[in-house]
């Protein structure tokens, strides 16, 4: 009887145990705000007067900081571009366009640029938008640690003169800097609030969307229109939702099961997402991948300062089989560092590295290179689908590839940690500015800080080029003399799939930029 | 009692502190990468030491340590270095969220193990081969392809359950319940497979000793025998196992949780490791010691309950 008493009473006590531990659960995992019910579908729900549309995104990744001062470029952009307004605004072709700003001059000099702002934009605290604001917001970016500081570093001060008007003194003419205006540099927070950690997680802007606070960071950000906007009409959809999705497979999944509207997709996931009705609209030249020359001053690597040694390195890949095979025909050949779509793509350098092991293997011998030489090249998630061919190709003409792996945090710092000559790397396009900044000049953080004569006078003439013919000859020249000189070895111009659902449209053929204004309701 | 529950809090304590200090020593080397990836490649070397001297990155190794113990004592753990989110509650609450898949996996495993295990060892024949089998079966699919499967079968060509995504209980818990379905059956696969076949085990053996003849010849009913006597004391090794099993499948969630797009504890551990998010690696790291000191206390009184004479307190 004793036995059965103790046993019974354990059995009760592990079950009220296990009962309690399970509520305790499920209400830790309620702690947090909550997400709101999502729609299944692109939701129209239509009364006499309103159409109510709600459109699910996918995004991949948790976004960083909505701090202005470390705001991301990656879709996260989707989210803080439509919290916040910016100075100016880059449309789906690439062009910039007033926003905040409705017109700008110039100075002769180039030096000073003076913006007229609009007067009816409104944070969602209810303050008008004033030029201190933005005068404040540049500065606080400026001064602060983070990613937009170095789209600001031609900026030497913001000034508001009245409450409309706001003057930006440069330290040099930057001819990115409309562009990144329109980007995270260009980002108008109250100024009462810089500064405030609860930024980085709950922005407040004057932006066509407000961030609910049925929220939750990492795994849902609903965003709800204000349709008080003073450009609200270009903004179908009135409520967004965007889901964080850690893997590619999954958001293929949820495409597939209806339960997302539209997202990225790998190129491997393609067929699935098409065999399930979900229209494939295919994104060209998002990013450039290839090798590049980190050192090209030869203190690690001493072959790579000799151009015969970089162009032999051009010559030894097969680039329109890497396409075919490694990316699955998701790109594009390409031996220059530039968009294919952008006035920078010089027609002119196709054919310049034609696949040509013979030739490239007569370059290193005429180098003095006729034994070759070995390198170590940093080896990550990045350059892992690629490994194999830049080994083969590369040990083709004698050149010994040794891969260190490196941890994924220390991707970045390893262009700067002085152990590599060379780095297989992708970079984002941009505008045509940005992206001569980031890969060619001195700078740049795949430049490696090589710079000669030539390539500052022809940085020189792009800067100075105040229009758009002229700029995009100026960059082409800067394209055709970094092909010539073999400054890097870029292997090709990557695609992507954007996939949505019927009655989603997404604007942008290409996708330099993220913008809820691109999704359109059909 | 009392004295048992303080040595085991001071045995937590103790490998807190040891576990995060080797953790945080490790990751030395890398701070200034970890600002540099931060920052963005576009950053300034400028920049990154400002950065580096605004994290306090700069200061003497056991200085920084012993500053985030003495916050971690009262509660406040830092914030994430890349998103600003205070590490304290985001852990909780993603933690919460893998707990309850991975208790209810637990729970189901349970279940159906001593169902199965029981069955097969005092049945045997073709349900003891068809334990073995589930079991054999189990040991071999890994969770990701089942989980893979589950959601091609029952999401993407029934429909019948999401794909992904999680639902609070406390929201709805009709669609809390949808969205957890196939995240747990995933993990229980390999929950039942072990368990099921140690609680077979040691169940035929039990069921061979002397006491379980006596107890026979005793007239006492064979369900009596095999539910308050034999199974009990079958209980111990199997206790042992489900802790194990626990710290397995909360390992495994990481890739359960990738698959179906939960915002969950293993998720968030493996994204602050890949970008050495420092904070939160030592608040994961932390509440990881804790968590399993805690089962195994769990299982140490569940065992003594069930066995006085394994009782530790």
């Amino acid at each position: 009887m004793k036995v059965k008493t103790s046993h019974t009473s354990a059995l009760k006590r592990i079950t009220a145990l296990t009962a309690a531990s399970l509520a305790s659960l499920l209400a830790l995992s309620g702690c947090a705000t909550t997400p709101a019910e999502e729609a299944a579908v692109v939701g129209e729900e239509t009364s006499q007067e309103v159409v109510v549309r709600t459109l699910n995104l996918a995004i991949a990744g948790t976004p960083p900081s909505f701090d202005p001062a470390g705001l991301d470029l990656g879709e996260s952009t989707l989210i803080w571009a439509s919290v916040y307004d910016t100075l100016t605004y880059v449309d789906e072709t690439n062009t910039v366009q007033p926003n905040i700003a409705r017109e700008w001059s110039f100075s002769a000099d180039g030096l000073t640029v003076t913006f007229l702002l609009r007067d009816d934009a409104v944070f969602s605290t209810g303050e008008t938008l004033t030029a201190a604001d933005a005068a404040a917001t540049i500065e606080y970016s400026k001064a602060t640690a983070g990613t937009t500081q170095a789209l600001l570093s031609a900026v030497d001060s913001a000034e508001a003169v009245d409450d409309t008007t706001l003057v930006l003194t440069l330290n040099r003419p930057d001819a990115s800097l409309l562009v990144n205006l329109g980007q995270s540099a260009g980002v108008i927070a109250p100024a009462a609030l810089l500064g405030d950690p609860s930024l980085a997680l709950s922005p407040v802007g004057s932006g066509p969307y407000i961030l609910s606070a049925e929220s939750v960071t990492g795994a849902n950000y609903i965003l709800e229109r204000r349709d008080d906007h003073w450009n609200v009409e270009f903004y179908d959809y009135n409520t967004v939702t965007l889901r964080v999705f850690e893997d590619a497979q999954a958001i293929s999944n949820a495409l597939q099961a209806g339960e997302i509207d539209s997202a990225l997709i790998d190129a491997s996931a393609a067929e699935a997402v098409a065999a399930a009705g979900v229209n494939l609209q295919r994104i060209e030249s998002i990013a450039v991948g290839g090798i590049f020359f980190i050192d090209k001053q030869g203190a690690i690597v001493p072959a790579l300062a000799d151009v015969r040694v970089r162009q032999a390195i051009n010559l030894a890949f097969d680039r329109n089989l890497i396409v075919e095979k490694t990316l699955l025909g998701f790109g594009i050949p390409s031996v220059q560092l530039f968009n294919p779509s952008s006035t920078a793509f010089n027609s002119g350098l196709l054919g310049t590295y034609d696949y040509d092991t013979a030739a490239a293997i007569a370059l290193m011998a005429e180098a003095g290179y006729a034994d070759g030489f070995a390198v170590k090249m940093p080896s990550s998630f990045l350059s892992a689908p690629h490994e194999p061919v830049i080994t083969t190709s590369l040990g083709a003409i004698g050149i010994a590839v040794e891969w260190v792996p490196i941890p994924p945090q220390e991707i970045a710092s390893s262009l700067f940690s002085g152990q590599y000559g060379l780095v297989f790397f992708f970079n984002g396009y941009s505008v045509p500015p940005r992206d001569a900044d980031a890969m060619l000049s001195p700078s740049g953080f795949l430049a490696g800080g090589y710079s000669d004569d030539q390539l500052a006078a022809l940085f020189a003439t792009a800067n100075g080029a105040t229009d758009a013919a002229s700029q995009g000859a100026a960059y082409q020249a800067i394209s055709a003399y970094a092909v010539e000189q073999a400054l890097h070895a870029p292997l090709f111009a990557i695609a992507v799939n954007r996939a949505n659902k019927a009655g989603v449209g997404w604007l942008p053929q290409s996708a330099s930029t993220q913008n809820l204004r691109f999704f359109v309701a059909e | 009692m009392l004295l048992y529950i303080l040595r085991r809090l001071l045995l937590a304590v103790v490998l807190a502190i040891l576990v995060t200090l080797i953790t945080f020593l490790l990751l030395s080397p890398s701070f200034d990468s970890i600002v540099r990836s931060s920052l963005g490649t576009g950053a300034s070397a400028e920049a990154v030491a400002q950065r580096v001297d605004d994290l306090g990155l700069n200061r003497p190794l056991m200085v920084q340590y012993l500053s985030w113990l003495v916050g971690a004592v009262t509660g406040d753990f830092g914030v994430s270095i890349f998103t600003n989110e205070p590490v304290g509650p985001a852990v909780i609450q993603r933690l919460g969220i893998t707990l309850s898949i991975v208790f209810s996996a637990l729970l189901i495993s349970v279940i159906i193990s001593v169902t199965l295990g029981v069955l097969a060892a005092t049945r045997g024949g073709a349900i003891d081969r068809f334990a073995q089998s589930v079991s054999l079966t189990g040991l071999l699919v890994p969770s990701l392809l089942v989980a893979v499967f589950l959601v091609f079968v029952f999401a993407i060509t029934l429909g019948w359950l999401p794909a992904g995504g999680y639902k609070s209980f406390f929201d709805d818990p009709g669609a809390w319940a949808a969205s957890v379905t196939l995240p747990v059956i995933a993990l229980a696969v390999t929950g039942i497979a072990n368990m099921s076949n140690q609680v077979r085990g040691t169940m035929i053996d039990e069921l061979r000793k002397d006491y379980v003849r006596t107890l026979r010849s005793r007239g006492i009913s064979s369900r009596s025998i095999v539910y308050k006597h034999a199974l009990r004391n079958a209980g111990g090794p199997a206790l042992t196992v489900l802790g194990f099993e626990f710290l397995g499948m909360l390992g495994a969630a990481l890739f359960i949780e990738r698959v179906f797009a939960l915002p969950g504890y293993g998720t968030f551990a493996f994204n602050a490791s890949l970008r050495g998010d420092l904070p939160v690696i030592l608040g994961i790291t932390l509440f990881a010691v804790f968590l399993t000191v805690i089962v195994n206390f769990v299982i140490d009184i569940a065992n003594g309950i069930l066995n006085p004479k394994a009782r530790l307190y």
